[in-house]
């Protein structure tokens, strides 16, 4: 039926502890819709989610600009940017079919402006800024797909906080 | 014998009538600022349904400006990268028909190396290759090590946001609106740009050419959102305004500028070209101008209306002409960017 797990970190390797984790979990084929406000970290998760599979850092860039970057690794990672899209009439330019029907990841920052678009077999990542340097992540998902991935993450956490020695 | 020039790789349609000798009969850009104003950035379905309602009219209007009939035209030239699917299209699509109808050749070229040649196209025989590069833009912080103009090999640029995104999202945060750039920079007039210690990430690393602008933006953000306090306060006014914009252009003017000095000694070239919609920013222009004294170098940078996107650097097209170079019809787009080529030291 679907669950959550949240986790509070206070450093920027937690996070890249997390997109490891999940890395490692995720289904081949998985939709993620990324939530957090400006500068929460949305970009910079999904260069640690992309560097966990083997892509350099360098090449996973903000997609606000070119808004669909399309990254081959082991897994294809499809990172979108709906920040400057008026709604899903928009997503057919960018040949949003085929990009949901292909195999791999794809990452969508800003999913709130195409909700309607999104298939309910996805996985939300919501990055909340608690602090300077201190984030709350929740994950959770309606699909059952993506149980391992959070019990991946529930298993490596204590009472929502990771351990000080891994 | 005149070439025309087709750019529409974002929000701009724009064309242009260029001699031979890379002299600019007219150039007409036609901006959607004001469309997309309200969206707060390019929205891609308007992008390209603006361009498909204006580009007869822009290119009719070149060829009036320039007093030309379409017969006179000798070839087509057209920028097909890197950009949005939907608005290249419609420009190469133009080409196409142009240079079909016509029987005259038909010439793709890059929108990143145009912004180089813009300044060939401003300074004339002043702008020398070898030299390296700065592009500056919306989409795009690139330095290259440009060995002629038609062969660029990137030294490094952003690894998150590009500088123009960095301003439109400042912009944001700010109240300000959309372009970004053109607001943080009157915003800034009367700003202290030493009152707010912004990140300069990256810059200290001599290792490298890249630059990093998330960070800043992030910074600026806990500054005018301050974490935990309920509701948002509304963006700040006033000389906290202009201070807090004073210094976020400050941050990023630093940050191009030690990758400028390491780009300039790591190839030791002698010129520094600077091309895109951020170079017309007043406060980086100085502050390139004042490095290029003190590195003893020769330093092009366009007039602003050369900067931002326009067709005239699509004169670059006729260095492909010139050395027979030309595409058929089965010229295609490429949206993305080539980042493969890193530098390390």
């Amino acid at each position: 039926m679907g669950s959550s797990v949240t986790v509070s970190i206070t450093k920027q390797i937690d996070l890249e502890r997390i997109a490891r984790i999940l890395a490692s979990a995720l289904p081949s084929h998985a939709m993620i819709a990324l939530e957090g406000d400006l500068g929460a970290g949305k970009t910079t998760f999904t260069k640690f989610l992309g560097a966990a599979i083997g892509i350099p850092s360098n090449e996973i860039v903000s997609p606000t600009f070119g808004l669909i970057h399309i990254h081959q690794g082991p897994t294809q990672l499809t990172h979108i940017d709906a920040f400057r899209l008026s709604g899903v009439e928009d997503l057919e330019q960018l040949g949003w079919d085929e990009i949901i029907s292909q195999c791999g990841w794809v990452i969508v920052e800003w999913p709130s402006r195409i909700a309607v678009a999104l298939p309910d077999d996805r996985l939300t990542v919501l990055i909340e800024v608690t602090g300077e340097t201190s984030r709350r992540i929740t994950l959770f998902s309606e699909s059952s797909r993506f149980d391992g991935a959070i019990d991946a993450l529930l298993i490596a956490t204590h009472d929502g906080r990771f351990m000080e020695t891994p | 014998m005149p070439l025309l020039t087709i750019e529409t790789t974002c929000d701009e349609t724009a064309a242009a009538i260029i001699s031979k000798d890379r002299r600019v009969l007219s150039s007409v850009v036609a901006s959607q600022d004001e469309l997309h104003a309200r969206w707060g950035g390019v929205v891609p379905e308007v992008a390209s349904r603006a361009h498909l309602e204006r580009i007869i009219p822009v290119i009719d209007e070149a060829l009036v400006k320039a007093g030309i009939a379409i017969s006179d035209l000798v070839a087509v030239g057209v920028a097909v990268s890197p950009g949005l699917v939907g608005s290249l299209l419609v420009g190469v699509s133009a080409a196409k028909a142009i240079a079909a109808t016509l029987n005259i050749p038909l010439v793709g070229y890059d929108h990143i190396a145009a912004h180089v040649y813009a300044c060939r196209v401003a300074h004339g025989d002043a702008m020398q290759w070898p030299c390296v590069a700065l592009v500056v833009s919306g989409g795009h912080t690139s330095l290259f090590h440009a060995i002629s103009p038609l062969e660029l090999n990137r030294l490094g640029g952003t690894i998150d946001d590009a500088a123009g995104e960095a301003f439109d999202k400042a912009a944001a945060l700010l109240g300000l609106g959309y372009p970004g750039g053109p607001l943080i920079e009157k915003a800034a007039v009367g700003g202290r740009a030493d009152a707010f210690r912004f990140p300069r990430p990256l810059s200290s690393d001599r290792t490298r050419l890249d630059m990093s602008f998330s960070g800043l933006k992030t910074a600026l953000r806990y500054v005018v959102r301050p974490v935990g306090v309920d509701p948002v306060p509304p963006p700040p006014t006033g000389q906290k305004r202009a201070d807090l914009a004073a210094s976020f252009q400050e941050a990023i003017v630093d940050s191009i500028l030690a990758k400028l000095f390491l780009a300039i000694q790591h190839t030791g070239a002698h010129t520094l070209a600077v091309g895109g919609g951020v170079a017309a920013n007043k406060r980086l222009r100085a502050a390139i101008e004042q490095f290029a004294i003190q590195q003893r170098i020769r330093v092009l940078i366009p007039p602003p209306s050369l900067c931002t996107d326009n067709a005239a650097m699509g004169a670059i097209a006729w260095e492909r002409l010139e050395q027979g170079s030309v595409d058929g019809l089965q010229l295609d787009i490429h949206p993305g960017t080539d980042r493969t080529k890193a530098y390390r030291s």
